[in-house]
């Protein structure tokens, strides 16, 4: 049992009565009794400058440093300083030198022992056996034969003795070793304010270093905690919300001063997402890290959706809470739900236009095509294929044209709209379209490259029809140097049988309006055939206005080809019968009546060309141009046939041409 | 209509003439007849024009491009492979010929018979 316990153990709760009195342990008066020994004013000083100098060389130490100058100088066998604690109740051992110095720490009580004693009395006392009145005192050995106690004083106030023990009889202290003590313990009280005082700065430096580092880092964490724009929560297990900081009391709608730790967190979550979120809280709570998202409903009714990361947090008092960082995602939703809104209007324009379209990234692979590229394409292509939603491309002159090097390839590598550019599309089916592709390289509001975006438009009947055109040209420009090739025959044979200029010039221009007749017929049916009837009145007008030539036949449709030799040869008949047949003659009159009738493959046209009423018919001399027409081209030209017949009643003249022949 | 001396060179040449205009092909016959040439073949059509052109005696050929439409090259070939020269008489131009046959001579109708005299004398064999 250490002393300090053996002090305590006994107390104030063990009453002095039926004890040793005070004054049987007491030889106070026998100090001035001894003799005195000699003062060593010398020592004295030796030591009180030793003490001096270890105050002020290590003044932490200055207590001990004491208690060994008092045994040194009183030649004791234990030395030392007692010291009242703060309470009051006990003295100290705060230094301890010699035999007793293995009591260091220990001490007695303050009503109960030795040194309350000399506070009581107010003045130094000699002891001896105080383990008779103070029997704890007994196992602080080696036991003191006598004891010698001055107390010292600080502001007036006794705080503590300093004392000498003698532990045989050897040594008997007397008024000098009192004179001396007294001396000590005004440096006592120096050593001891001095101690306190240090004490004291070093307890309140400490106090308030670790004050104001955690004051600063308390503050510092305090003032990121809430002028953090996100939600900082504490959540105890049960749903409370411990802590929030200002910007998560802004998101829940409490007004200044709302006292929102203590409230539930749950009534504020959306009913939807209630289960959700418990079941979420739950995890945290134990030990899992989540992130989710909820909607909340603030304490004036705005809904707003939020985004949280929670993890667990071990409080001081052991429970696991939730820590959660949550933001609010409204706007953001908002503005990502009109993007897509605004994605899917635009999509739909796109897919609603009839001109072939899609986009790339800007790696040109295909992120989007209307039902107008799959029809043009004659494929669905695939998104991210490269390039082209068309199969196979080719260069307006027919050779090859890679996927890589197309329009839009060279739109998106050069970052440039590629404008002007024409290419051939060959679908899976092998069918090609002529198109003219406008890919446009796609930038976002800061100009970086995002894609691009290409139509197609289909310009094969264009094409088609410039082809027409030329082929048109080409065909007119054949016609009409043919038709001046007629011209020219014309008028070669007309002058072989013709005498003079002015002959020549009547003849020439009858044939000339007779093949005039015939085109603006085939002119008026886009050359495609001509209607006989109409053809023929148009170049027999003069003589079906005077009556003479009746017409007759089923209504009949004629090539070109046989719409000109027809019309040429009717001329000839009836120039031929105005100047010796028929037609010279008021009386005569022609029939001419045409007929259509099978035959083999196809049809056959007859026209029956009868003269009546006219003079004698007379053979003429020589075949001339009109008879050369009916026989030779009626033959090589339509492969028909033309039977004349000079009879005595008028010259009959039967012509017949298949319709549907080689050269019709 | 002027008289011509028959020109020499061209005397007694047997032309294979393809036309599909009968006025033309009268024109063009007179003015071979004009120049002393002889007609072997006249004809309006392909189909003709491959009829005849294995047998002709011709010693020249005097081709319409475009018969009713169709081209006359498969004739053109048959006559080339005999050795009989060539004149394509064309109202195209001679855009409408194929390279193939660049060697050949065009005239363009409508001819003047001295056009025809030199490109027939140009070709023909001596």
């Amino acid at each position: 049992m250490s002393q300090a316990e053996v002090a305590s153990a006994v107390g104030v709760d063990v009453p002095g009565a039926g004890l040793v009195p005070l004054d049987d342990i007491l030889l106070t008066e026998e100090l001035w009794r001894r003799p005195r020994r000699p003062p060593d004013f010398a020592a004295e000083c030796r030591a009180l400058g030793k003490l001096a100098d270890a105050l002020a060389r290590s003044p932490r130490t200055i207590l001990q440093t004491l208690a060994d100058t008092l045994l040194d100088v009183f030649m004791a066998d234990s030395a030392g300083m007692s010291l009242l604690t703060a309470n009051g109740k006990n003295f100290h051992w705060a230094a301890i030198a010699g035999a007793w110095s293995p009591h260091l720490g220990g001490g007695t009580p303050r009503d109960f022992g030795p040194c309350g004693d000399v506070l009581d009395r107010d003045q130094p006392l000699l002891f001896k056996h105080w383990e008779r009145r103070y029997p704890y005192l007994a196992e602080a050995t080696p036991l003191a034969e006598e004891g010698l106690l001055v107390p010292f004083y600080v502001g007036g106030k006794a705080v503590g003795t300093i004392w000498t023990i003698a532990h045989t009889r050897r040594r008997k202290f007397d008024a000098e070793d009192l004179r001396q003590l007294e001396s000590m313990a005004r440096f006592a009280a120096a050593a001891y304010q001095t101690v306190q005082l240090l004490d004291a700065n070093e307890a309140s430096r400490a106090a308030l270093e670790s004050r104001e580092a955690a004051m600063q880092s308390k503050q510092l964490l305090e003032g990121i905690i809430e002028t953090t724009p996100e939600c900082i929560k504490i959540v105890a297990p049960d749903g409370t919300l411990l802590q929030m900081n200002a910007a998560g009391r802004q998101m829940i709608e409490a007004k200044e001063g709302d006292q929102v730790e203590g409230a539930n967190v749950i009534d504020l979550i959306a009913p939807e997402f209630r289960d959700t979120w418990k079941q979420n809280h739950r995890r945290v709570c134990a030990g899992e890290k989540l992130s989710w998202e909820f909607d909340i409903v603030g304490l004036d009714g705005t809904r707003r959706q939020m985004e949280t990361q929670a993890s667990p947090i071990r409080l001081p008092d052991g429970m696991v809470a939730q820590l959660a960082i949550t933001r609010d995602v409204t706007q953001r939703k908002q503005d990502d739900l009109k993007i897509r809104e605004s994605e899917h209007r635009f999509r739909q324009l796109l897919q609603a236009l009839p001109a072939a379209i899609y986009t790339t990234d800007p790696e040109g692979r295909i992120t989007f095509y209307n039902e107008a590229a799959v029809e043009f394409a004659g494929r669905r292509p695939q998104l991210g294929e490269l390039w082209c939603v068309t199969w196979r491309l080719y260069n307006p002159d027919g050779s090859r044209l890679p996927h890589d090097e197309c329009p839009m390839a060279i739109a998106l590598k050069e970052n440039l709209p590629v404008r002007g550019a024409e290419a051939i599309a060959e679908r899976p089916d092998g069918t090609r379209r002529w198109f003219a592709p406008y890919p446009t390289p796609l930038r976002d509001s800061e100009g970086r490259l995002t894609g691009a975006i290409n139509m197609l438009v289909d310009i094969t009947e264009q094409k088609e029809a410039e082809r027409q055109r030329k082929l048109l040209i080409d065909e007119l420009n054949h016609r009409v140097k043919n038709t001046l090739a007629t011209v020219q025959s014309l008028v070669a044979q007309t002058a072989r049988s013709t005498v003079d200029a002015r002959e020549f010039h009547k003849a020439f221009e009858g044939r000339l309006l007779a093949l005039s007749h015939a085109h603006n017929q085939l002119s008026q049916r886009r050359w495609s055939d001509a209607e006989l009837q109409q053809l023929l009145r148009a170049g027999l007008e003069p003589y079906l206005i005077k009556g003479n030539v009746t017409l007759a036949g089923d209504p009949v449709k004629v090539p070109p080809q046989a719409a000109l030799i027809i019309s040429m040869a009717v001329h000839e008949l009836a120039t031929n019968a105005a100047k010796y047949g028929a037609l010279s003659s008021p009386d005569g009159r022609v029939h001419l009546a045409w007929t259509t009738h099978a035959n083999g493959a196809g049809a056959e046209l007859c026209l029956s060309w009868r003269e009546q009423n006219g003079p004698p018919v007379q053979k003429p001399s020589h075949q001339g141009f009109g008879t050369r027409l009916l026989e030779r081209g009626v033959e090589l030209e339509l492969g028909g046939k033309t039977l004349v017949e000079f009879a005595p009643g008028g010259l009959r003249c039967e012509i017949r041409i298949p319709l549907t022949h080689e050269h019709a | 209509m002027s008289t011509r001396e028959p020109a020499r060179a061209l005397a007694g040449l047997r032309v294979f003439v393809a036309e599909d205009e009968f006025h033309v092909l009268q024109l063009i016959e007179d003015m071979l007849v004009e120049l002393g040439c002889a007609i072997s073949d006249s004809v309006s059509n392909v189909g003709a024009a491959l009829d005849r052109a294995a047998a002709t005696q011709a010693q020249v050929a005097l081709l319409d491009v475009n018969l009713r439409g169709k081209m006359i090259f498969p004739a053109a070939e048959i006559l080339r492979n005999r050795g009989i020269p060539i004149v394509f008489s064309t109202g195209y131009g001679a855009e409408g010929i194929a390279p193939e046959w660049e060697s050949c001579p065009v005239i363009q109708k409508p001819f003047a018979i001295e056009r025809l005299q030199a490109v027939l004398t140009q070709v023909a064999p001596s």
